[in-house]
């Protein structure tokens, strides 16, 4: 008997009872966004400790440094005021992190080329806003030098030229930069949740023997249970996908980006929908499934530089991360999305495609050591 | 790949055993099941019911033995010969979250039914089993009963030849059971087709079965019909009523013949229990009884297949 037909009715049934399972859909999604939240309120939270300022000095130098400090992305100046009273007593009620005096003789300090004058007093409330306060002020004061350098020449009290270079051709905020983790994070989770749900739930259900009693090959059955979960996470990825490229925050530019870009995301979900059949075969239990699946896919999302870049992470940690196919996942995404870059290519989809051949081994080799009692 | 009818017995087990470590599940079981009859496979819970079908149906390798189905190896054809083979296992294993229509549709393409044949045969068991107005409705909405039905009409879609029924009414009502029970009795009668059920419902047995196997502890205690299980395990009970109280020694003389178990006395009614023949039994106690006092009225009881089934695994259903 041809085993296509078969094949498609095991993917058609799967899907069918998929769209009808909600609550699944939303256990695979829900991770993928609970980190985007939370990422996005510690993004909120990174340089927008508010500030007040202080100026006693209405000389052309202050208020080249309150344009500075206005503009500065390390902090949000909420108040400027000549009465140090007023910032005090907001600083007191918690309704600033500091309060940052230019003093009187602050234009008269520059003109005489001696140290600047410039005070902070901080709420050392918590130590990760303290050091935020304790590295942008002297960050803000360093670019008015800079710039004054580059205006006035040698007249600039403090002479600071600074020279940048970057690698990459744009600049990626945090929140767009995490999109793709999150993204992988969001292929692994609905890889292995639903292809291991779908698998897990022939046994919980008892419908496994309508399969197993049918005159179909058992490789039958587990090419239709990996599909299914394939095909399902795809649904996911595409959805996401499109709103990001529509949004411009997951937009490849070119071809051969978008290409690289599809290929990565076939070969994630393949290498989780394997997993996820292995996970399912073995355990048979709807519970067990997502209590080891979500998990394990936070752990990949971690360990493969879901929070921060794997390169700037502990070196036993970078160890781990290598052995991690996330890892390869997550920085080819970067490279063909952001980066318009091929860096690393060829490494990465080797170690996706052998994972994903792996994955499918395993999911196999579970199914039928399940289907062998 | 199709199965071709033979002759051979539909189900022919050798020596079959199935041990799970120091537990011995099944033990050196043989049986034959002849095509075209229903057969029933009793015995208290855990006594190897399930995994003698496990083995039957090729789901579990035995230890030693051989299962044959269909004159064939089921380890060795396993689907040559599921294309002959339908199955209605205990839980119904149907897709709950899906239409009627949409299960029996998914099952005609594993089973190879012809996309032309399809939807008429979807129809026809819908129609059998008095689904069809329901064919779009979850099967997640049915009773217990329509489940088992559905379960019936997705087993017998594909044709087979011999039909797995694995406790066919096991939490049905009395209305459907009797419904399910036609449907059974009409696979034997009109279409010659084989049945092996399980079933802890003697009654059932007894209504259904050409032949009654009794297990238990994994190896077989009886085998025979329900007529004759009842004649050669059953007790049967005769009661009579005499015009006065019988004498002691007449109790007595009764009780002392062979196949007589028990004798009760109690004011004019005799009660006596008798194994074995109990033709020449009965003969003889009324001849007894009748040289000393009238008769007024005799009964006889039947034995029931309960009373069989405990006198032989000597214990009710087990949980």
């Amino acid at each position: 008997m041809n085993s296509l037909f078969p094949i498609l009715a095991i993917v058609r049934k799967d899907i069918s009872v998929w769209l009808r399972q909600p609550t699944s859909i939303a256990a695979t999604v829900l991770p993928a966004i609970a980190f985007m939240v939370i990422l996005y309120f510690g993004a909120q939270a990174v340089g927008r400790n508010p500030v007040a300022l202080v100026v006693q000095d209405s000389g052309p130098h202050a208020q080249e440094l309150i344009n500075i400090l206005s503009d500065s992305g390390a902090f949000k100046v909420t108040m400027i005021t000549i009465a140090p009273q007023k910032a005090e007593d907001a600083l007191r009620q918690v309704k600033v992190a500091a309060v940052i005096t230019i003093p009187s003789n602050f234009d008269a300090a520059y003109n005489a080329k001696k140290p600047d004058p410039v005070t902070i007093h901080i709420n050392n409330l918590n130590l990760d806003f303290t050091n935020d306060l304790r590295r942008s002020l002297p960050a803000a004061i360093t670019k008015f030098y800079a710039d004054q350098s580059a205006i006035n020449g040698n007249n600039s009290p403090i002479q600071i030229r600074v020279k940048e270079t970057d690698l990459r051709s744009q600049d990626i905020d945090l929140l767009r930069f995490e999109l793709v983790p999150n993204l992988v994070l969001l292929l692994t989770t609905a890889g292995i949740v639903n292809a291991g749900l779908a698998t897990a739930r022939e046994w919980e259900d008892s419908t496994i023997k309508e399969l197993l009693l049918a005159p179909i090959s058992k490789a039958t059955i587990i090419t239709g249970k990996l599909l299914s979960g394939w095909i399902t996470t795809l649904l996911i990825a595409a959805v996401v996908l499109v709103v990001g490229a529509a949004s411009g925050y997951l937009r490849p530019a070119g071809t051969i980006y978008w290409i690289s870009t599809l290929v990565i995301v076939l070969l994630i979900a393949l290498a989780s929908a394997g997993l996820g059949v292995a996970i399912g075969a073995a355990s048979h239990r709807f519970q067990r499934v997502t209590a080891i699946g979500i998990p394990l896919s936070i752990d990949l999302f971690f360990l493969s530089g879901g929070i921060t870049v794997a390169a700037f992470l502990p070196t036993w940690l970078q160890t781990i991360a290598h052995f991690v196919p996330t890892f390869y996942g997550t920085h080819a995404l970067q490279m063909a999305i952001f980066y318009s870059s091929n860096e690393g290519l060829i490494l990465d989809l080797s170690v996706l495609g052998a994972t994903a051949i792996l994955a499918g081994v395993l999911g196999v080799l579970s199914l039928r050591k399940s289907m062998l009692a | 790949m199709k199965y071709t009818e033979n002759t051979s017995p539909a189900i022919e087990l050798n020596r079959l055993t199935k041990r799970f470590g120091d537990f011995t599940a099944v033990d050196g079981f043989s049986l034959t099941v002849r095509s075209g009859e229903i057969f029933g496979l009793l015995g208290p819970n855990g006594s190897g019911k399930t995994t003698i079908i496990n083995m039957i149906s090729g789901l579990s390798k035995p230890t030693s033995g051989e299962a044959k189905v269909l004159g064939r190896n089921i380890m060795h054809n396993t689907r040559v010969v599921y294309a002959a083979l339908g199955s209605v296992p205990q839980e119904t294993a149907l897709y709950e979250e899906l239409d009627a229509w949409t299960n029996l549709s998914i099952h005609a393409t594993l089973y190879g039914v012809h996309r032309s044949e399809r939807d008429r045969k979807i129809t026809d068991m819908l129609n059998l089993v008095q689904l069809y107005e329901r064919r779009n409705s979850r099967v997640s909405s049915f009773s217990g009963g329509m489940k088992r039905r559905l379960a019936l009409a997705r087993a017998l879609l594909h044709d087979p030849l011999l039909l797995y029924l694995d406790e066919p009414t096991l939490g049905v009502d009395v209305q459907s059971r009797r419904a399910i029970w036609n449907y059974i009795l009409d696979l034997k009668k009109k279409e010659g087709k084989t049945v092996l059920l399980t079933t802890n419902y003697l009654e059932e047995a007894n209504a259904l079965c050409d032949r009654i196997a009794i297990i238990d502890h994994g190896k077989l205690v009886a085998l025979d019909t329900p007529i004759n299980l009842k004649r050669k395990y059953g007790d049967t009970v005769m009661e009579i009523e005499t015009a006065s109280s019988v004498s002691p020694q007449l109790s007595e003389k009764i009780s002392i013949l062979p196949g007589v178990s028990e004798v009760i006395q109690k004011d004019k009614i005799l009660k006596v229990t008798m194994s074995g023949d109990e033709l020449t039994l009965t003969g003889q106690v009324i001849t007894l009884v009748t040289q000393e006092i009238n008769i007024k009225k005799i009964s006889q009881r039947e034995p029931n297949l309960e009373e069989i089934f405990l006198s032989l695994t000597g214990s009710g259903l087990r949980d």
